[in-house]
Formats: C-alpha cells, structure tokens, sequence
C-alpha cells in the first residue's frame, strides 16, 4: 500500500534487472578470460609478459569486460542475495572451457571435463555457507 | 603442472581474495564509522592486490591452456573458507568440507589431463 501523497518508484528499465546484469556480468568475466588468453598467444615464447602485449587488443578488450563485469557484479549485489550470486558465478566453470574450445580450439578430454564437473559441484556445495562466511570477512 | 606454477597459481587466488576484502572494507557498509584513512587506505591496498593477481595470472596463462587453468579458480573458495575459519573463528561443517573436497578432487583430475 502506498502512502497517500508519495509517488510510487519507478521501476528501472529491463536491461538494468538485476538477474540480467548477473547473467552479462557472468558473460563479460568469461569472454575478459578467452580475450587474455588470446593477447598471451600472440607475442614471442619466450617471455611470459613483454612490452608487445600491452599493445594487444585483446588484452585491453579484457580489462575492458572485466570492468564492465564488475560494474555489473556490483549492481547486481545490490538487490541479489550474495549465495544466488555465487552460484551462477560457477556457471563461468563450464563457459571458459566450452569458450576455450570453440574460440581458442583446446581440446578439452573426459577426465579434463569431469574435473571441471568436480569443482563445479564443489563450488555449488560451498555456496550458501560461503556466501555468509563472505558477509562477514 | 610443477609446485612452482603450483604456488604461483597459490599466489594468484590468494591475492584475488585479498583483493576483494580489502575493497569490501575500504567501501565499508552504511552507517559504518570511516577513519578518514580508512578508504583511501583499502582501496590502495586492493589495488595493489589485484595488480600482482593479475600480472601473474597473464604470466600463466602464457604458459597453460584457459581451460586447464581456469578450473584451478576454485581454490580462492577454498582460500575464503579457510580464512574465515582462521579469523573469524567459523566452524567447518561437513558441507564445506564436501565442497572443499570436491574442489580440490576435481582440480587434481584436471592437472591429470
């Protein structure tokens, strides 16, 4: 019920729900992943980091989405429960690897995907009671 | 993998999580009394934290395929899980010790492939 002589909030447009600003925040920190593993290929063997690599776009297309998906985590944190966070975080656990394939060509084997079903699970397991050890910390 | 990219993988989480507490406490919550230091103070050290996380993880990733490292991640959980039973004094219970250990099984399967 609305007290008389207040107006009503306006709702924020679509794009700004809070689950959908967790689902592009889970998409950017997967796709910031396959961008800096792309910037890493390039560049000479040698040398794990060197001056070239801070000229690649897709390093700083990484630091970009990363950004952007952090902007978004925190939005979302605003109204979404911290344990619903954390467990659609864990989707990234099955998109980087699907992304390593299709994008990066990886060839991920059986006993690669059923670790990464292992840590999934266990990410899934620890999400409620971490979620309140977190607000704590 | 070795112990050396073993620890610096270590490393990475460790500072990632730190990170992230140093920035939860530099923006404080509402109605929390500020030092004035307090947040320029946290957000420096955050920074800090994250930069060394991320140099490193650059430096990895060079090294290892996305998909064989990326599964490792799930140590900053477990990272978390430990410090807040460290400093907070939390009880492990049987559900974050089935999680941790599911995590730590799945991460040496993935170091097997």
């Amino acid at each position: 019920m609305i007290a008389s002589g207040q107006a009503p909030k306006p709702r924020p447009p679509w794009f700004f729900h809070p689950l959908l600003q967790l689902c592009i925040s889970v998409g950017l920190s997967s796709a910031s992943q396959i961008l800096f593993k792309v910037a890493t290929n390039a560049g000479d063997d040698k040398h794990a980091i060197n001056p070239q690599l801070f000229t690649s776009w897709a390093l700083w297309g990484g630091i970009v989405a990363s950004l952007t998906s952090l902007v978004s985590w925190l939005y979302a944190l605003r109204s979404v429960p911290l344990v619903i966070a954390f467990n659609l975080a864990a989707v990234t656990y099955i998109l980087i690897p699907l992304g390593s394939w299709v994008f990066l060509g990886e060839q991920v084997p059986p006993i690669r995907w059923l670790g990464i079903a292992l840590v999934t699970l266990g990410v899934l397991v620890i999400a409620r009671p971490l979620s309140h050890m977190e607000e704590r910390l | 993998m070795t112990l050396a990219y073993f620890l610096l993988l270590i490393l990475v989480e460790t500072c990632a999580v730190a990170g992230q507490i140093f920035f939860k406490h530099a923006m404080g919550g509402e109605g929390t009394p500020q030092r004035k230091w307090r947040r320029p103070a946290g957000i420096t050290a955050g920074v800090m934290a994250m930069t060394i996380a991320f140099f490193v993880w650059l430096g990895l990733l060079k090294r290892f395929e996305l998909s064989y490292l990326y599964p490792f991640e799930g140590f900053d959980r477990i990272i978390l899980v430990f410090a807040a039973s460290a400093f907070l004094k939390e009880r492990m219970t049987r559900g974050l010790w089935a999680g941790v250990l599911l995590i730590v099984a799945g991460s040496i399967l993935v170091s097997l492939s």
